[in-house]
């Protein structure tokens, strides 16, 4: 039976998860240099329409509708067939099938977004519309069956991941890890500056994704209820922890506390407790948050030190965040904050903590694997890289013929 | 458990932020944080 307040609350979580992507971009848009910040937006707002159509026609069947064998969900979805006003008691019993799909669609939206801060400046536009539309296809839409879909192998097997860090971060993460790698490095990476334009407009796009964050992990609850209250405490906590971490980090590394660390720092905390949000305690977050604050700026400061051009720190926030996160759930869950989940190894289930492991690896390694196979294809195809002359003269002006500021 | 975890965490990162320098110590001087005499303000001329 359909329930008022819980449809209202999806539909506003749906439009809060929405406002994360144009967040992104202003993220992403304000770190990069000036010649290449209208391009690094539309690297985000563009998914808001490509995915959000491909979505609907075959992208939501192929994650959500009856499993074919645990791997892949069938056609009968297609073109949105079936998904009608009335609920799925499989995936939520009190809101309508199309607000949990569109819901789920703003998280589809999203994933491929976060991979663009990787091969910013230096990839042909061309090339990111046809990677992002084969990943979400080849990577996103199998993964959220696998870790999401009733009757999905990983979902069986007993990993948990209450809003995405498995389905979203760790797989957006590691294929850019791998984007940086086949692309190389920017040019004049290390040998001339290459500062944040607009740091302000980071830190404006810190806070969107925040609050949008709270519609991510506490959306997830799927209704208004104890368990929403509970993700959304924890969401916020690890965030916080996570901001202060980072920061101090850098005031100790660097001699400074950096305000675009303590922005680093808090996305770091809420990619941390995406997985954990809806099992653990608060106290929990704040742990985790502290986590993935510290665990998150070791890796940048190892990816920078090891000349690895992931140019916004995708693999270090989004990756390396999304692993702690999916390693910590398997640590600090525990059933008296979600009975429907499962206790971790402080509550005396060590086995969850290697069913998360497995989860983690397995996921990694596809998404990688394919990662490599897209690029490799479209570099021998349309070719994936902008010329040195038009990398020199910025990607606004190259691919898209406008700039960002007439000032 | 959790509690203790969590309370040494924070406390520790305070600590840090008592102990550890300003950037203005560190290098020696407050840098300026925009040129003299070019904004709207501050007549050029």
């Amino acid at each position: 039976m359909i329930n008022g307040a819980d449809t209202a609350w999806i539909l506003v979580s749906s439009a809060l998860v929405m406002l994360m992507t144009p967040a992104l971009g202003f993220f992403y848009g304000g770190l990069v240099r000036q010649k290449n910040a209208l391009s690094t937006i539309m690297h985000s707002f563009f998914m808001l329409g490509l995915v959000s159509i491909v979505w609907a026609l075959v992208g939501y069947s192929l994650a959500f509708s009856p499993t074919i064998d645990g791997v892949i969900g069938g056609l009968s979805w297609v073109g949105l067939t079936g998904v009608g006003l009335e609920p799925n008691a499989d995936y939520a019993p009190t809101i309508p099938h199309q607000a949990f799909m569109i819901y789920q669609m703003m998280f589809a939206v999203i994933t491929p977004a976060l991979i663009s801060g990787a091969f910013a400046e230096r990839k042909r536009f061309k090339a990111f519309v046809i990677f992002s539309l084969l990943w979400l296809m080849l990577v996103y839409v199998p993964v959220a069956h696998w870790v999401w879909g009733v009757g999905g192998w990983i979902r069986v097997l007993g990993a948990l991941d209450f809003a995405g860090g498995t389905v979203v971060h760790i797989t957006s993460g590691v294929s850019a890890l791998v984007c940086a790698l086949v692309l190389g490095k920017r040019v004049g990476y290390g040998s001339e500056p290459m500062e944040p334009h607009n740091a302000t407009l980071s830190i404006l796009g810190t806070g969107m994704l925040w609050f949008g964050w709270f519609g991510f992990n506490a959306g997830s609850a799927l209704g208004i209820n104890a368990l929403a209250v509970s993700a959304f405490v924890n969401t916020h906590l690890a965030a916080a922890m996570a901001a202060i971490t980072w920061m101090t980090a850098s005031w100790v590394r660097h001699r400074r506390p950096s305000v675009l660390g303590a922005s680093a720092g808090a996305v770091a905390g809420l990619v941390g407790i995406t997985p954990a949000s809806g099992f653990v305690t608060p106290l929990a977050a704040i742990i985790i948050g502290f986590m993935a604050g510290a665990g998150c700026f070791v890796v940048v400061e190892m990816l920078v030190r090891g000349r690895v051009d992931d140019a916004l720190d995708v693999f270090g926030v989004h990756g390396v965040g999304g692993i702690i996160g999916a390693l910590a759930t398997g640590i600090f869950a525990t059933k008296t904050i979600n009975p429907a989940g499962a206790n971790g190894l402080l509550y005396g289930n060590p086995d969850q903590l290697l069913i998360q492991l497995v989860a983690v690896a397995v996921v990694g390694v596809y998404a990688a694997v394919v990662t490599w196979g897209l690029l490799m294809l479209i570099n021998m195809t349309v070719g994936i890289r902008v010329s040195p002359e038009e990398e020199a003269r910025g990607l606004d002006a190259s691919q898209h013929g406008e700039a960002a500021y007439q000032i | 458990m959790e509690l203790i975890i969590a309370s040494v965490l924070f406390i520790a990162l305070m600590a840090c932020w008592f102990i550890l320098p300003g950037h203005s110590e560190v290098v020696g001087h407050t840098p300026a944080v925009e040129p003299m005499g070019t904004t709207s303000l501050t007549p050029t001329v």
